[in-house]
């Protein structure tokens, strides 16, 4: 069963793992307050344990200032409605520009926890360039599975320190994982830019 | 001696379904032994009372001496008993060869024969498989004749299968190009013995140099994943997993979920515990080839030394492709290679020796090459369909090789039947040699992985 967004982005900054700013809302005027801390553009995107693939169905909207924030937040929960009724709210967020990757995680039958990296985004599935290591992860491992992934190629030209982001966060997810018993996650995308590596979109299933 | 050791080195044995008949598996495998094992056989066979001048028994238990080590070659119906007579003997070891149990469905039958030898102490392999072959000890329980599939001579690499007829091929194979064997070890339903305990064991083996294994699965990821890492430190492991093919369910939830196939999950559990990839079968044994004979290299600098030009450069994009580094000589090296080469040979990377080359300018080159600060390794091409290039090639590279052990010599070389033969001279004195460049290539980047993975290399 996923869990809810809000509680996902939760537990990764328990972790220590980099997000994207965001705020948890509720209503249309909860938003348009919570607006107000944060930079426009900013990305809604629906916080539904029945809506998996939120992309497809309208319920990822992006607003470009105050002014069609209202109306943006009216569409997608209405895009929303049309699917379920159990809408926990609508996470706010501001958007981020870099390399998308993607780490995530399950449980396997032979191995128990696993941990991959590789290009993220949308087309991941068709990409297939993920590397998988056992969890838990030690520093060279994550060098290695970063190097073994086709990603390794589109981050090189950035140098090292957003390689090291990516180390990092994938030692916390390991330990993440390793303690909150987590079934799958996937942290898609995370985009890696000169700053770090960032959390963008995040799925539990617990 | 553990357990294992008496599969390995028993002083004496018995064939349990030992046979007259020719075309029997129990017929090859005691004539194995009548032919070649320098302990005590006994053949075990109720309607015979002589089997190839050996006296034959009806049971173990009345065979008067002490048995280390049996083979059991009855259908399966028959293996419980014949296997609680070993245990009665005190037999230490015992190879089960025919299937017929969890393969099948027969898992309580299995189950007995797992029972029987811990009750009793015994060390089993099997059932379903083809057993063990031991170059050192002449163990050899592989049931096809002499005749039909040759056995290799004494090596380093020792082969773990969990297919026992790719095995046998691969045995006959190795034969036939001269690459050396110490033990190959079919696995089959790992009713006791699997290939996590071989792992450890062959760890310690002083006759293995290199472990290579082929697996479809494993009942017990963690403590696989724990041995090889293990291991691993000690010597390199290369290997292969079958059935790669996976149909992601498409319902899964996640993106990780869909994209995690049991192959992928394996790839990266070999790359976490330093063990070497092989992509395909041909791989295994070409990177286990240049690590049973080579030392590890101390960078990823490769220098291509070629008498061709077009394999020069199929040999440059490899070493591009693969992620390893063109050597670039020094200016000193240079000049020296130019003084000895004809005017429109082309020295840089590759050096070209061009079609006239012979022995001798490779052997002064290739001399020149070792002595570089900035060459970790040595590709050589050469072919031999050329005129000037004569058999003694073979003496330069041999000599070259041992007087340069510190930085690995592969050689490339492609033909017919006159490359054949001293592509085989070059494996008996182990000069590792491929057909192609993609694969000398390949096989050189498993030794500067491994090299790296020791800590040899530092990035």
């Amino acid at each position: 069963m996923k869990i809810s967004d809000r509680l996902a982005y939760g537990i990764l900054k328990r972790y220590g793992i980099e997000t994207a700013r965001y705020a948890f809302v509720k209503d249309r005027t909860h938003a348009e307050r919570a607006s107000k801390k944060l930079s426009f553009p900013l990305v809604l995107k629906i916080d539904s344990p029945e809506i998996i693939h939120k992309s497809d169905s309208g319920c990822v909207q992006v607003a470009f200032s105050e002014n069609d924030l209202g109306e943006k937040f009216k569409l997608i929960v209405k895009n929303a409605e049309k699917l379920t009724k159990k809408i926990y709210g609508v996470i706010l967020q501001e958007r981020i520009d870099g390399k998308e990757m993607m780490i995530g995680s399950k449980v396997d039958e032979q191995f128990g926890p696993v941990i991959c990296f590789g290009l993220g985004g949308i087309f991941v599935e068709a990409l297939h360039d993920v590397s998988f290591r056992l969890i838990p992860l030690e520093k060279r491992d994550a060098v290695y599975m970063i190097k073994d992934s086709g990603a390794y190629d589109v981050l090189r030209s950035r140098g090292e320190s957003n390689i090291n982001a990516i180390v990092d966060t994938l030692l916390k997810v390991s330990r993440l994982i390793e303690k909150e018993g987590i079934r799958e996650l996937d942290i898609n995308p995370l985009m890696v830019n000169e700053k770090g590596a960032f959390a963008v979109d995040v799925r539990i299933i617990k | 001696m553990d357990g294992l050791d008496y599969l390995f080195k028993p002083e004496s044995v018995a064939i349990i379904g030992a046979s007259r008949e020719p075309r029997k598996f129990g017929h090859v495998i005691l004539s194995n032994f009548v032919k070649r094992f320098r302990g005590k056989v006994y053949p075990i066979n109720p309607n015979a009372k002589e089997l190839m001048n050996l006296k034959s028994y009806s049971s173990v238990l009345d065979v008067p001496d002490e048995i280390d080590f049996a083979v059991i070659v009855i259908p399966a119906e028959y293996v419980e008993n014949a296997l609680l007579e070993c245990g009665k003997k005190g037999v230490k070891a015992v190879v089960i060869i025919p299937g017929g149990f969890s393969e099948v469905g027969e898992n309580e039958r299995e189950e007995r024969l797992t029972e029987i030898a811990r009750k009793y102490g015994m060390r089993l392999i099997g059932p379903n498989c083809i057993g063990i072959f031991d170059t050192y000890s002449h163990v050899d329980t592989m049931f096809s004749p002499m005749y039909k599939q040759d056995r290799p001579f004494k090596g380093r690499i020792s082969f773990i299968s969990q297919s026992g007829a790719y095995g046998t091929a691969i045995m006959d194979k190795a034969a036939a190009e001269n690459m050396g064997i110490s033990k190959f070890i079919s696995i089959g339903n790992r009713a006791d013995v699997d290939e996590i305990e071989m792992i450890k064991y062959l760890g310690n083996d002083k006759n293995t140099g290199v472990i290579v294994l082929y697996l479809e699965g494993t009942k017990n990821g963690r403590e696989l994943f724990n041995a090889l890492r293990e291991v691993s430190v000690k010597k390199p492991i290369v290997a292969m997993k079958g059935g790669k093919t996976f149909e992601g369910s498409r319902a899964t939830l996640s993106h990780t979920a869909s994209l995690a196939g049991p192959s992928e999950i394996f790839k990266g559990m070999f790359r976490q515990s330093g063990v070497l990839l092989a992509e395909n079968s041909e791989e295994l044994f070409d990177f286990a080839r240049a690590l049973a004979y080579l030392n590890l290299p101390r960078g990823d600098r490769i220098q291509i030394v070629t008498n061709a030009g077009g394999f020069g450069v199929i040999s440059a994009d490899e070493i591009v492709e693969n992620k390893l580094s063109m050597a670039k000589l020094s200016k000193n090296t240079i000049d020296r290679i130019r003084k000895i080469l004809p005017s429109y040979a082309v020295v840089g990377n590759p050096i070209d020796l061009v079609g006239d080359a012979d022995s001798h300018r490779y052997e002064k080159v290739l001399r020149y090459v070792m002595k570089d600060k900035g060459v970790d390794a040595v590709f050589v091409v050469m072919l031999l369909q050329l005129s000037a290039l004569e058999s003694d090639v073979v003496d330069v590279l041999i000599s070259i090789s041992s007087e340069f052990e510190d930085k690995p010599l592969v050689v490339c070389t492609t033909g017919g039947e006159f490359t054949q033969v001293h592509t085989r001279m070059m494996e008996k004195v182990s000069i590792p040699t491929y057909p192609t460049p993609e694969r000398g290539i390949r096989a050189m980047k498993a030794l500067i992985d491994y090299s790296r993975y020791r800590g040899m290399i530092r990035d």
